[in-house]
C-alpha cells in the first residue's frame, strides 16, 4: 500500500512526510501536515484527542493510506516493504499474543523484521526494557506496564532507522516512564529517528529535542523544545492592556514594575507566565492562554 | 523476493499453527473426533448386527445392509464436513478485523511482512490443516464401515479429496468475511452461508421428485455461488454404491449427490482465483 510517490525525497532523511492528507467520511483526519524527522531526532507528537496524530502515526507505518500527499521512510514510500523494514513500531492499542512467552513474542518480532540479531539481540532488549527476568513468563500473564515495556523492545527489534511510539508510557509507573524517557534519548543518541505520539507534555519536554503540536490536522507548532520552553515571561495588566515580557522570570518583576512606573505607566496586576510546554500546548488548543497554564503572583 | 515471500509465509505458518497449539484447538477437535469416530463404530457394529437376519430382495436389487451402511457414510460425510468447516471457521474468523480490534495484527503488518502474504498463508495454512482432517477422517469413517459394518464405500479416496476441497471453500469463505466482520459476526455469516448453501443442496434434492425448474435454477445458483455444497454433493456421489440402493438413497438429504468432475475443479479453480484475488485487494486497501 505505497503512498505517492511523485516526489523525490530526500535520502538522508529517515522520515519525510509532506502534505499529508486523509478523510474519514466527513471528518478530516490530516489536512496538509509536513513532518520531517532527521536521523538522531527524537521528536514529540502532541495533540488533542482526534487532532490527527494516532493517523499520522498509522500512516507513516503504512496502515492507513493517504488520500493526497506523500510518506517516505528512509527514502522509501510509507507501506512499501524497505520502508516496513526502516521501522519499528509500538501502537498504541498494544496487545501481544497471550499465548506467547516473552522470548517468543520476540523471537517471532524478530522473523518479521528478518532480524540476524538471534538470541543475543533479545536479551539485550528484554534486559533494556528491565524484562530479562520475564523471558520465559507467558504474555497473558504480564502485567500492563510489562506488556507496554514489551512493545518497546520488540518495536526496537531488526535496529530500524525509524522508532515510531504511540503513547509509549500510557501504562507505566513513574520508574517505568523514567526508564523509557532514557531509552528514548539513548535511542536518539544512537543514530536512530524517534517520533514520540504522546498525551504526556511532560514525557514529550524531557525526552525530545523537537516538539510537533497538531490541531485539527494541521501542524500549529513545529519547534526545538528549548524554543518552546524558553517563550517564558512576564505579563502585566496595564492602563492600556496587557503588557507581555517575554523571557522574563519572577526575579525581574521588582525591577520591571520599577521601570513601568517610572516610565509613567499604570500598572494593575503582574502575572508570570509558568514557563512551560503546556502553556504553548494550551494556547495552540484553545486559541488563547490557559489561565491554568499562568502562575498569578 | 520470492525468498523474502517463502521467509514469511513460514513464518506466519508457524505461527497460526502455534497459536492453534497453544489454544488447545487440536487438542479439543482430536478429543471430539476420536469421541464421534468411536461413536460411528459403535454404531455401524450395532446397525450391522441389527440387520443381519433381514434379508435382501434380489428382485428389486435392495441389499438391506448396504442400504444402512451407505446411510451412515452420508451421515459421516456431513458431520465430518459440518465439523471441518467449524474448524475452518474458528481458526480464521479473526483473522484479520478480529485481531485489528484487539490490537494484534498492526504489530505485524507494520513489519515487512506483505498483507497478501498474510492472508494467504492464513487460509493456505487453515485450509490444508482443515482438509487433511476431512480427508483423514473420511478415511477412518470408511475404516469403520469396512471393519464393524462389512462395507467399502464405492472410491476410498475421492469423497475424502471433495470433502477437503469443501472444506477448503469454508476456509476461503471465512477469510474473506474477517476483512470486513468482528469476530463474532463473522462466524455467524459464516455458518450461515454453510447453513444456505446444505439447505440449497437439499432443495435441489427435492427439486428431483418436486419437478421444479424455477427451484431447481434457484437452489443450483446458490450451490455454485457457494461450491462447498457441490463437493458435498461429489463426495456422497463418489461413495454411493451401485444400482437400486443407489436409486432409493439418492432421494435421501443426507444421501442424495451429484456427479463432479473437471467443469466442477475448473470452476473451483476460477472461484478461488476470483475469491482470494478479491479479499487481497480489498485487504490492501482497508486502513487498519
Amino acid at each position: 500500500m505505497p503512498a505517492d510517490t511523485s516526489s523525490d525525497p530526500p535520502h538522508d532523511l529517515a522520515l519525510d512526510v509532506r502534505a499529508a492528507a486523509k478523510r474519514f467520511g466527513r471528518i478530516v483526519a490530516l489536512d496538509g501536515v509536513d513532518l520531517a524527522i532527521a536521523p538522531g531526532e527524537c521528536v514529540g507528537l502532541l495533540g488533542p484527542n482526534g487532532a490527527g496524530k494516532s493517523t499520522l502515526v498509522k500512516s507513516i507505518c503504512g496502515l492507513v493510506r493517504l488520500r493526497a500527499g506523500t510518506a517516505h521512510i528512509d527514502g522509501h514510500p510509507a507501506g512499501s516493504r524497505a520502508a516496513r523494514r526502516s521501522i519499528g513500531y509500538l501502537a498504541e492499542l498494544f496487545r501481544f499474543p497471550p499465548w506467547l512467552t516473552v522470548d517468543e513474542a520476540l523471537a517471532f518480532q524478530q522473523r518479521l523484521a528478518r532480524s540476524t540479531g538471534g538470541a543475543g539481540e533479545r536479551t539485550r532488549l528484554l534486559a533494556r526494557v528491565d524484562l530479562a527476568h520475564a523471558t520465559t513468563r507467558r504474555v497473558s500473564m504480564l502485567s500492563k506496564g510489562m506488556q507496554q515495556r514489551l512493545g518497546i523492545a520488540q518495536a526496537i527489534v531488526g535496529d530500524p532507522r525509524l522508532v515510531v511510539l504511540d503513547e509509549p508510557t500510557s501504562a507505566l509507573d513513574p520508574a517505568g516512564r523514567a526508564m523509557v524517557r532514557e531509552l528514548v534519548r539513548d535511542l536518539a543518541d544512537e543514530g536512530r529517528a524517534v517520533l514520540v505520539s504522546s498525551h504526556l507534555l511532560g514525557e514529550i519536554e524531557q525526552c525530545c529535542s523537537r516538539v510537533v503540536i497538531l490541531v485539527d490536522g494541521t501542524v500549529r507548532l513545529d519547534e526545538p523544545i528549548g524554543d518552546v520552553v524558553e517563550s517564558r515571561g512576564v505579563l502585566v495588566e496595564t492602563g492600556d492592556g496587557v503588557q507581555r515580557h517575554s523571557g522574563l522570570s519572577e526575579v525581574d518583576v521588582p525591577q520591571l514594575v520599577r521601570q513601568l512606573v517610572a516610565d509613567g505607566v499604570d500598572v494593575y496586576g503582574v502575572r508570570v507566565t509558568s514557563s512551560s510546554l503546556e502553556d504553548a500546548y494550551l494556547e495552540l488548543v484553545r486559541g488563547a492562554p490557559d489561565p491554568a497554564g499562568v502562575v498569578i503572583r | 523476493m520470492i525468498g523474502a515471500i517463502a521467509h514469511e509465509t513460514r513464518t506466519m505458518g508457524g505461527y497460526v499453527l502455534l497459536e492453534a497449539t497453544r489454544r488447545r484447538t487440536f487438542t479439543t477437535m482430536t478429543v471430539i473426533t476420536v469421541l464421534l469416530l468411536g461413536l460411528f463404530a459403535w454404531a455401524v457394529h450395532e446397525l450391522h448386527v441389527a440387520l443381519a437376519d433381514v434379508p435382501s430382495v434380489p428382485r428389486i436389487g435392495v441389499d438391506p445392509q448396504e442400504f444402512a451402511a451407505a446411510q451412515l457414510a452420508g451421515i459421516a460425510l456431513f458431520g465430518i464436513f459440518f465439523v471441518g468447516a467449524v474448524l475452518g471457521v474458528l481458526l480464521n474468523h479473526a483473522a484479520v478485523r478480529g485481531d485489528a480490534e484487539q490490537g494484534l495484527l498492526q504489530q505485524v503488518v507494520a513489519r515487512p511482512i506483505g498483507r497478501t502474504v498474510l492472508l494467504f498463508t492464513r487460509f493456505a495454512v487453515v485450509g490444508i490443516v482443515c482438509a487433511a482432517y476431512a480427508g483423514v477422517t473420511y478415511l477412518l469413517a470408511a475404516l469403520a464401515l469396512t471393519t464393524f459394518g462389512d462395507w467399502n464405500p464405492s472410491s476410498i479416496l475421492l469423497p475424502g479429496m471433495w470433502l477437503g476441497l469443501g472444506v477448503l471453500v469454508v476456509c476461503a469463505i471465512t477469510v474473506v468475511v474477517s476483512i470486513f466482520l468482528p469476530t463474532s459476526a463473522a462466524g455467524i455469516l459464516v455458518f450461515m452461508l454453510v447453513g444456505a448453501g446444505l439447505g440449497a443442496g437439499f432443495v435441489l434434492e427435492l427439486t428431483q421428485t418436486v419437478g421444479s425448474d424455477a427451484l431447481d435454477d434457484v437452489a443450483g445458483a446458490v450451490t455454485w455461488l457457494l461450491p462447498f455444497e457441490r463437493c458435498y454433493q461429489a463426495a456422497i456421489e463418489a461413495a454411493a454404491p451401485e444400482g437400486a440402493n443407489a436409486q432409493l438413497l439418492s432421494i435421501g438429504p443426507l444421501t442424495g449427490g451429484r456427479e463432479a468432475g473437471p467443469t466442477l475443479l475448473l470452476w473451483l479453480a476460477g472461484w478461488f482465483a476470483v475469491v482470494l484475488g478479491a479479499a487481497a485487494a480489498l485487504f490492501g486497501r482497508r486502513d487498519l
